[in-house]
């Protein structure tokens, strides 16, 4: 967690899609302070988008913690400017939805999630 | 009737390994959730479709819908005891394995969000697409699978 989903109204390629992918993982992790372990890109191709969209991307990311509204905001901003960016089109054509849900309800490594900003104590468990 | 739905590499699971993966997920659910039957439909991701800390992916994410305010020691220990099932048939680490149970209503919400950026057309593409791709799976008695490209 996160796992962003990208809707592709045409064709990606592997490479483009390492590019868009680093730049989800860099605005992630330095907007929201979590580890890049954690995050999920995947991308879908040939989807109709309403709007005159060429990339729609969800992401799915826990909730809580130090997550409040303006970082949120802040996240989705960033992740518009940079997927564009990276994707070489322009910020119009990019449509994001991030949707939250608890980190209790989610595991990985066996272990429950930890609450947003605990994520160091976590990676260092034993 | 309650979905779980599972994201995979494409290719990186056999038919009867997706088989048995379906029985623990099932039997995870009936012990821990909820005796309702559980559907579960895969979803296949292509090569250079899918990252991870910024390489390509080996993760497999399982999602699981509950009632609302399901009790969370009930949700630990499904989690891991799929977690566990899960890793022994395919001997992948665990932290190639996002497992999550999600309340009903926040599960539609995720569900639903690939219809609602879709337009009226993609809507009524990709409903064909997944029914004609479930509709062969039935056929073949194999798990209910599709790709997530239209």
């Amino acid at each position: 967690m996160p796992v962003y989903t990208l809707a592709n109204r045409g064709a990606s390629n592997a490479a483009s899609n390492q590019k868009i992918a680093d730049a989800i993982a860099d605005i992630h992790c330095d907007t929201t302070g979590a580890p890049p372990e954690f995050v999920n890109v995947l991308f879908m191709d040939n989807h109709p988008l309403k709007g005159g969209a060429t990339l729609s991307v969800t992401g799915n990311v826990r909730s809580g913690g130090n997550r409040n509204q303006e970082l949120t905001n802040t996240l989705r901003e960033n992740l518009r400017n940079g997927i564009a960016h990276a994707a070489g089109l322009p910020n119009s054509k990019v449509t994001i939805e991030l949707i939250g849900f608890p980190a209790s309800w989610g595991m990985e490594g066996g272990e429950i999630l930890p609450e947003p900003g605990e994520e160091a104590e976590w990676l260092n468990r034993s | 009737m309650k979905k779980a739905l599972v994201m995979i590499q494409s290719g990186q699971f056999s038919v009867d390994q997706q088989t048995e993966l379906e029985t623990v997920i099932r039997t995870a659910y009936r012990e821990h959730v909820s005796p309702e039957t559980l559907t579960v439909i895969w979803s296949a991701v292509g090569t250079g479709k899918f990252f991870t800390n910024y390489a390509p992916s080996q993760t497999s994410i399982v999602s699981a819908e509950c009632d609302n305010g399901f009790p969370q020691a009930q949700r630990v220990a499904y989690l891991k005891a799929l977690a566990s099932s899960w890793s022994s048939i395919t001997g992948q680490h665990l932290d190639s394995l996002m497992l999550a149970l999600v309340d009903t209503d926040q599960f539609k919400v995720i569900a639903d969000s690939t219809l609602r950026r879709l337009s009226l057309l993609g809507r009524v593409r990709f409903a064909v697409h997944v029914a004609k791709n479930l509709l062969l799976a039935k056929l073949r008695r194999q798990p209910l699978s599709f790709s997530p490209d239209l």
